[in-house]
């Protein structure tokens, strides 16, 4: 085999190539330094990247939450915005969108936040003013961490019991922790090099996806792991010891 | 298609992607919501939505632009600052990198950009070939010259930076 080219490399990192292209490479890395080096080069590059966007992660503000217009505006907006939504849905999408783009930092922008909510409405031939005294929908948020030295550690601190967690494994370079169905104050994301912890908050429940190419991975309940990463499987640690789960396992937090 | 499942699954993706992709958070936020205003008017499988969000999504920054030239970017520069800053010299340490890593990305063409963050996304080669309009045997060596591009820039500006700091405490 001739030398791996950089789209090789990265498929080989990315998990993209077939089992026989894979071999094939992995075989031609092992007796080749200079694609062996090369293949760091990325990795490190990968990493350097990686790294680089969670700085630019942590300076971002947050997206501004979807709340019911109701909430948001007054009574009048609310009326004007309805009377307009029974005229004609693709009104109100254009002034939301077109609105947004022309007039950032303009109060039109609160409209095309909420024209979501009641866009759908219209497009299902819902009532659009039941669609806005409808509550918001349970708000999520996720946050990714990536692996260091091939490790990823997610602790999970003084959440709620009855918190529904389950973890599973993934195609991806990164790990994704997701609280879901959040009923009351947000957990806290606390990042640190390959490790991440969730703190208390009102989940009702918890997505935490694992990049299956990590060589250790852990999911821990205020210091007592849960779940680790056996090779292609997470192993479950229950009351009579530890239990293959396969890809995916399923605890709630407090049994 | 269950809307609201959709967009509370996608849209913290969406937004993020876009504000990698673009450096500016009001342009992500607009871009984000409008996205998921124009899937309302579409129909397809679900499995398809996430794909076609982003692909519409780089569409719309795209033009963007192209529309706004060089206007757009030195607001985006000027709007890039922290959104929390605890010390002043934690600030200044912290705006420092976030433009390092604006300014390296900002050096990589937009379509490679897009296979870069949609990579960070984890959207598979075929899924990231038909948003950028490549051959799906392309996407790898593309994304290996945006890789090497993106470290060799990053670098030189992280000396130049020290040497600058280096420079003015000397």
């Amino acid at each position: 085999m001739e030398h791996a080219g950089d789209g090789q490399l990265l498929a080989l990192m990315d998990g993209q190539l077939s089992a026989a292209e894979e071999a094939a490479v992995r075989s031609h890395i092992r007796s080749c330094p200079a694609c062996a080096q090369e293949l760091n080069t990325l990795r490190e590059a990968s990493a350097l990247l990686s790294a680089s966007l969670r700085v630019l992660d942590a300076a971002a503000p947050a997206p501004k939450p979807v709340v019911p217009l109701a909430v948001r505006t007054g009574g009048a907006r609310v009326a004007a915005v309805r009377r307009t939504l029974l005229r004609a849905a693709g009104v109100v999408l254009v002034l939301a969108g077109g609105g947004a783009a022309a007039l950032p930092g303009s109060p039109v922008r609160d409209w095309a936040r909420a024209a979501w909510e009641r866009g759908k409405a219209l497009f299902r031939g819902a009532d659009p003013a039941a669609t806005t005294q409808a509550p918001a929908p349970a708000a999520s948020i996720g946050i990714d961490v990536a692996p260091v030295d091939g490790r990823i550690r997610v602790s999970l601190v003084a959440m709620p019991a009855g918190t529904q967690v389950r973890v599973r494994l993934v195609d991806r370079p990164v790990a994704w922790i997701e609280a879901e169905e959040i009923v009351g104050p947000a957990p806290q994301f606390v990042r640190g090099s390959g490790r991440i912890e969730v703190v208390g908050g009102a989940a009702r429940g918890l997505r935490i996806d694992l990049p299956r190419d990590v060589a250790h991975a852990e999911v821990e309940v205020d210091g007592r792991v849960r779940v680790r990463k056996d090779g292609e499987v997470l192993r479950l640690a229950t009351a009579g010891g530890e239990e293959d789960s396969g890809p995916q396992a399923e605890f709630v937090i407090g049994d | 298609m269950d809307y609201d499942a959709l967009f509370h699954r996608l849209h913290p993706a969406l937004y993020r992607y876009l504000y990698r992709l673009t450096g500016d958070a009001d342009t992500a936020d607009d871009i984000a919501q409008e996205t998921f205003v124009r899937l309302l008017r579409q129909s397809m499988p679900e499995s398809e939505v996430r794909p076609w969000l982003f692909t519409v999504a780089t569409n719309l920054v795209r033009d963007g632009v192209r529309k706004a030239g060089r206007r757009q970017r030195l607001l985006a520069a000027e709007r890039f600052m922290p959104a929390s800053v605890p010390r002043p010299d934690e600030m200044a340490d912290r705006a420092e990198q976030v433009e390092l890593v604006r300014r390296a990305l900002a050096q990589i063409p937009l379509r490679d950009r897009q296979l870069l963050l949609m990579r960070e996304e984890g959207f598979t080669y075929e899924e990231m070939a038909r948003a950028a309009g490549v051959a799906p045997g392309s996407v790898g060596t593309l994304l290996g010259r945006a890789l090497r591009r993106f470290a060799q820039v990053y670098r030189a500006q992280d000396g130049r930076a020290h040497e600058e700091t280096d420079g003015t405490r000397g």
